[in-house]
């Protein structure tokens, strides 16, 4: 992962860009991006480019990733700039996917991130298990799939049964997950064959919603 | 018989009663013989060969009220019913020439353009110092509705456009015409400028059906998508996203100008559906090639122009007031027969262009060669989304199959007509029917002064019978 210049990414590639912001630790999952473009070019012929790509939230260089993860463990207090570029991109269409590191309600980055959210789109919504996400390439019949530090119990100790959303003009602006799937997605990709069940598909199908709707 | 006071004055007259008999005698004979000659005028034994019957009936379009203007219409509609213009109550319908102050009724145009047509010359002089003027509506074929009005008139007319509730706007014209969208339009649309008007009458809403885009999962597909359905549109998609994998959205169908308006696509995940797009162009339906469609080979005829090699958007030039320079594009060289559309400021003196269009069969093709347009929608400034909306509106309804008149159970238009043709330019109807204006011609009697013959002869009449009679009387003869 570089922070490369976009336009150096051959026309029509997907890129996978996680954004940078001021405050707390936005680079807590280094190998999520890998991690997302194997499964990428796994299932689908969709063209990636090989490595992801940084985003300062704060530089217009955002409105070119119209798909920014984004995740923490640490307080977050987004700046006028952040805030302001934040509302815009989803204005326009862009999906912002914030994932709570710590799978904890009662950790810093989820009080954190949800006043800020709140701040800046207004209020939340649960997104139904029904929705479109579940089903856009794989799917989920039950909604999210659970992560392992869920079902182990750490964090907060809870299973949570949807995902919340602001939505805008019908579409998912942005994706706010309590699940961990920053943790579930850090390991590296070689390693993935050791699993039975691969637990990046879901990240196929936010890609996909991202690139379609 | 001798009178009474033949009689009295003696068997023999004077002198001077002979010559006042004789008077009285040539009096009566040019009486009686003017009489005659009224009653054979009347009658037709002397037609065609008056000197005023073989030149034209001239009348003024202003004075309808007048008695000549009347008595030519009348003329020429009962010398048409008739089937013969060259006789009809003793006048011969030679020629006519209209002097026109002001444009002509409809019935007199209609009426004129008859006798045109069964062969009497008909010219005119154009006092109307008005100018030739014509307007269209059409509906915008686009969700958000509206109409189009186009006015055709001479270069720097100022034309002022309005509807039935009041005034539109105004236009000045420059390279014969202009143009003008408007949201709604209540009733006909009146252009009206220097004396002459227009009129046309409001079509009734286009039918506005689904898109169908194919494309490949990324950016443009889902930007192209949002953007056309946030204007309103109705889009059907098929993503090609994996082997034999295909994401929809919507139930997209087989290409059929009864369920879409228009196919789009955006690259090659098109192709295996090539065959289908080609019949719904050649049946009607509309196509839209964007992007790297551009360069398939296999749209053969459907594409209006060769596709260049890609080159790059011009840095910072999304932020510029032409934001098309910052976007990617492969630049086309039309067709001979191609439309072209729009061309680029990046293009210069070549002879590219960045959209065409061509004719299809029964449809319409649009190529444009910008790529990535998305790019303008996300990174563009402000107003760019709005901007990013308008144009796939816009270029899709360039293309659009949509049908404007419905029909009625009983075959009739539900939306324009009018009374008599022309009605809805009524001095361009003037010109059509009666050819350039011409000057005025010399030496032409006005039907509404000409003095029959009939009327001098019978004038004739009169003073001489009644000097005849007035003579016997005043020398006591009966």
């Amino acid at each position: 992962m570089n922070g490369s210049d976009q336009t150096a990414s051959p026309v029509g590639q997907f890129e996978f860009a996680t954004a940078q912001y001021e405050s707390g630790d936005w680079d807590s999952g280094p190998l999520v991006p890998a991690n997302v473009i194997d499964a990428i070019a796994r299932y689908t012929v969709i063209s990636v480019a090989p490595q992801g790509i940084i985003v300062p939230l704060s530089s217009e260089q955002v409105f070119r990733s119209p798909l920014l993860y984004l995740t923490g463990h640490l307080p977050v207090r987004f700046t006028p700039k952040e805030s302001a570029v934040m509302l815009e991109y989803v204005k326009r269409g862009g999906l912002l996917f914030i994932d709570d590191h710590n799978h904890d309600i009662d950790g810093p980055f989820h009080k954190s991130i949800v006043e800020e959210i709140r701040r800046i789109f207004g209020p939340m919504v649960q997104l139904p298990n029904a929705h479109e996400l579940y089903r856009s390439f794989f799917k989920f019949e039950n909604g999210p799939p659970t992560t392992s530090h869920e079902l182990n119990g750490w964090g907060d100790n809870l299973v949570h049964e949807h995902l919340m959303a602001i939505m805008r003009n019908g579409r998912i602006g942005v994706l706010y997950s309590n699940k961990d799937y920053s943790s579930e997605w850090s390991y590296h990709p070689d390693n993935k064959r050791f699993l039975s069940v691969d637990n990046t598909k879901f990240a196929v199908n936010l890609v996909v919603y991202a690139l379609t709707r | 018989m001798p009178s009474r006071a033949d009689l009295q004055a003696g068997a023999r007259p004077g002198l001077a009663g002979s010559a006042r008999r004789r008077i009285e005698l040539a009096l009566r004979v040019v009486a009686l013989g003017a009489l005659l000659a009224a009653v054979l005028v009347l009658s037709g034994a002397f037609r065609g060969k008056s000197a005023s019957t073989n030149a034209p009936f001239v009348f003024r379009a202003d004075s309808a009220a007048k008695p000549g203007a009347s008595f030519l219409l009348t003329l020429i509609r009962s010398s048409l019913l008739n089937g013969a213009v060259e006789s009809t109550n003793g006048h011969v319908l030679r020629a006519v020439h209209l002097l026109a102050s002001q444009v002509p009724s409809d019935t007199s145009r209609a009426l004129l353009s008859a006798a045109r047509s069964a062969g009497v010359p008909v010219s005119w002089t154009d006092s109307t110092k008005g100018a030739a003027v014509v307007v269209e509506v059409r509906s915008v074929i686009d969700p958000k509705g509206g109409y189009t009005l186009r006015v055709a008139a001479p270069d720097s007319t100022t034309v002022a456009l309005r509807d039935s509730v009041g005034l539109i706007d105004s236009v000045m014209t420059s390279g014969g015409g202009a143009s003008l969208v408007v949201g709604r339009v209540a009733g006909s649309v009146i252009a009206s400028t220097r004396g002459a008007t227009a009129i046309a009458t409001a079509p009734a809403p286009a039918t506005i059906r689904r898109i169908l885009l194919f494309a490949e999962p990324g950016w443009e597909g889902k930007f192209t998508v949002a953007a056309l359905e946030e204007r309103g549109w109705n889009v059907e998609v098929r993503y090609a996203i994996g082997k034999n994998v295909t994401v929809t959205q919507g139930a997209p169908a087989p290409p059929d100008t009864s369920r879409y308006a228009a196919v789009v696509a955006l690259d090659s995940s098109v192709l295996p559906h090539m065959a289908a797009i080609r019949r719904y162009a050649q049946s009607g339906g509309g196509v839209v090639i964007a992007g790297p469609a551009t360069t398939l080979r296999e749209f053969g005829a459907m594409l209006s122009g060769r596709a260049g090699a890609r080159q790059p958007g011009v840095p910072g030039g999304l932020e510029t007031d032409a934001p098309l320079v910052g976007l990617g594009w492969r630049p086309i060289t039309p067709d001979s027969d191609a439309v072209i559309i729009a061309k680029s400021p990046r293009a210069g003196r070549a002879s590219v262009a960045a959209i065409v269009a061509r004719r299809f069969g029964a449809g319409r093709v649009v190529a444009s060669a910008y790529d990535g347009v998305w790019e303008w929608r996300m990174a563009g400034p402000d107003g760019s989304v709005d901007a990013h909306r308008a144009w796939w509106s816009e270029l899709v309804g360039a293309a659009a199959f949509a049908p404007e008149v419905e029909q009625n159970a009983d075959g009739a238009p539900n939306g324009q007509f009018s009374d008599v043709p022309g009605t809805g330019a009524p001095y361009a109807d003037t010109r059509m029917r009666l050819g350039i204006a011409t000057a005025m011609p010399t030496s032409q009697p006005s039907a509404g002064n000409t003095v029959t013959w009939e009327v001098l002869l019978v004038l004739i009449a009169l003073p001489c019978l009644l000097g005849e009679w007035g003579s016997r009387r005043l020398r006591g003869a009966k």
